[in-house]
């Protein structure tokens, strides 16, 4: 049988292999990113072989969430099963956080994304009633991280708190790379997102082999990052073909199928 | 598809702070036979503790030696007084060693672009149609177009470039036709080769990886996943470079 790698290396299609990307994003960011559109987005799925994208929009970063939101749910619309969403909140009060889930959760969204460019911690109490809908949901939580001690603080007290939850930490092993280890073997419900621009060598195999194969799921970060450029780091790992599997398809396949139904 | 690859942005042999690990030269070739990449040009990385270019420059150039796969990418630098041999004479001795481009790092050799300093080394470059390997931590965009500018026939490499850069490239790619980007790591935008290809040609793209810093695959597979045509990759892969040390005049 062919290798990933050598599939990849030819370039071909990875169709049948159901592939999962848990970190996208969808819209206009400040910086020139050349192609904003869905169908952008879709056909260069097509060309790897990626089944589906989960997104939040580039908006859920701000105080126009509910915006963003909207965004996202018009692009699940026009790609079913292939564009997914994550809603986002801004968590100006528990009140306002409740009434935005409450909205969007009506919708068939997949999960949560939070980030914490806001400068409010992901354990900050406003942020509650999202986090009890979407466990009730057993929905994933893709939290952005930077490796910032305050951030696996905060995630550790939500695993304990929240253990429906499925918490990816996005930008694993961006820094700290023990440290994202050491979170994803102790908490049953923590899985590490594989985004990164600079795609160090050898980082994959690292958390892979650190915190198993089963806790890493792969994430492209498109439309900052090509998804074609993103795969590679998996694709191209000391591991065996069947770890590979696991990030880039069976552990998200796993995740997304506890999720139940509104 | 069986596309030819020549890494224009790849090394091995130097030390980091903290890194135990020594890339050697017999592992760029491991790397090479394992993702059937034809060819690599060759610098010394990481370069963080490296201080003593001639020592460097030998030391690349006897591990190229008996490997035609390998092609070195040496340091040049202005002299200071009679440290080093001169700029005319570093250029010849990249040439004599089989060098296909060149590297520059003013901030790591102590030194700057402006022409005041740097002037004889550029001309001599541009005289040999030696291609410099730009990297974005030590040549700054400003400073890429400025070089660029000055010395029109000088080809240029620009490498490492992040991805939130795209909005400068495109202005910088269409305002000077000497500079080329290499799509090694950090250059990961989504769409970026589409839209390079579209509005300057793909002749102004390299194929590259920065091995061993970062995964090689990726820059392998944002190629050959990429919107764009056969021939379109064939250029990439290998065809521009090859155009760009076939100018060299030796």
């Amino acid at each position: 049988m062919t290798s990933l790698l050598e599939r990849a290396r030819q370039g071909n299609p990875l169709n049948e292999l159901d592939l999962s990307d848990l970190h996208g994003h969808i819209g206009y960011f400040n910086f020139g990113i050349p192609d904003l559109s869905l169908d952008g987005m879709v056909a260069a799925m097509d060309r790897i072989g990626i089944a589906r994208i989960v997104c939040s929009h580039m908006r859920c970063m701000s105080a126009d969430v509910a915006w963003g939101n909207d965004q996202v749910l018009l692009a699940m619309r026009r790609f079913p099963g292939r564009i997914l969403g994550y809603f986002s909140v801004w968590p100006a009060s528990a009140a306002a956080v409740r009434e935005e889930t409450g909205r969007c959760l009506a919708h068939p969204f997949t999960g949560l994304k939070l980030h914490n460019v806001n400068a409010f911690s992901y354990d900050d109490p406003a942020y509650e009633p999202a986090y009890e809908a979407c466990a009730r949901r057993c929905m994933p939580v893709l939290l952005h991280t930077w490796g910032e001690p305050r951030e696996f603080q905060a995630v550790r007290a939500l695993t304990a708190r929240y253990p429906g939850l499925s918490f990816l930490l996005a930008h694993a092993g961006s820094t700290h790379e023990a440290d994202y280890i050491a979170i994803a073997r102790d908490c049953p419900n923590v899985y590490l997102d594989t985004a990164l621009s600079a795609s160090p060598r050898g980082l994959i195999e690292r958390l892979a082999r650190g915190a198993g194969a089963d806790k890493v799921v792969w994430g492209s970060d498109s439309y900052f990052f090509s998804p074609a450029q993103q795969i590679g780091k998996v694709l191209g790992a000391a591991l065996p073909d069947a770890d590979k599997l696991k990030i880039l398809s069976l552990n998200a396949r796993r995740i997304l199928a506890r999720i139940l139904p509104a | 598809m069986n596309l030819r690859l020549i890494d224009v942005q790849c090394g091995f042999g130097g030390a980091a702070p903290g890194v135990r690990e020594i890339i050697s030269a017999d592992n760029v070739l491991a790397n090479l036979r394992e993702l059937r990449i034809d060819r690599a040009l060759v610098r010394i990385t990481p370069e963080k503790m490296d201080t003593d270019i001639v020592l460097s420059n030998e030391k690349l150039a006897s591990a190229c030696r008996n490997h035609p796969e390998l092609m070195p990418c040496p340091v040049v630098q202005p002299v200071c007084g009679d440290d080093l041999p001169d700029e005319a004479e570093q250029a010849d001795a990249c040439l004599r060693m089989g060098a296909r481009a060149v590297v520059i790092r003013p901030a790591q050799d102590g030194w700057t672009l402006a022409p005041w300093m740097a002037d004889r080394l550029f001309l001599a470059l541009q005289e040999r149609r030696i291609p410099v390997l730009g990297l974005e931590r030590y040549v700054s965009h400003d400073q890429a177009a400025a070089l660029a500018a000055r010395y029109p026939d000088l080809p240029i490499i620009l490498a490492q470039q992040g991805y939130r850069t795209q909005r400068v490239l495109m202005a910088l790619l269409a305002a000077f036709p000497s500079l080329s980007l290499s799509i090694g790591n950090n250059y990961d935008v989504h769409g970026g080769l589409e839209q390079i290809c579209k509005t300057h040609g793909a002749r102004r793209l390299l194929f590259g990886t920065e091995f061993p810093q970062s995964e090689p695959l990726c820059a392998v597979t944002y190629l050959l996943y990429s919107a764009i045509s056969e021939e379109e990759k064939q250029l990439i892969g290998a065809g521009n470079f090859e155009a760009l040390a076939g100018g060299i005049r030796l």
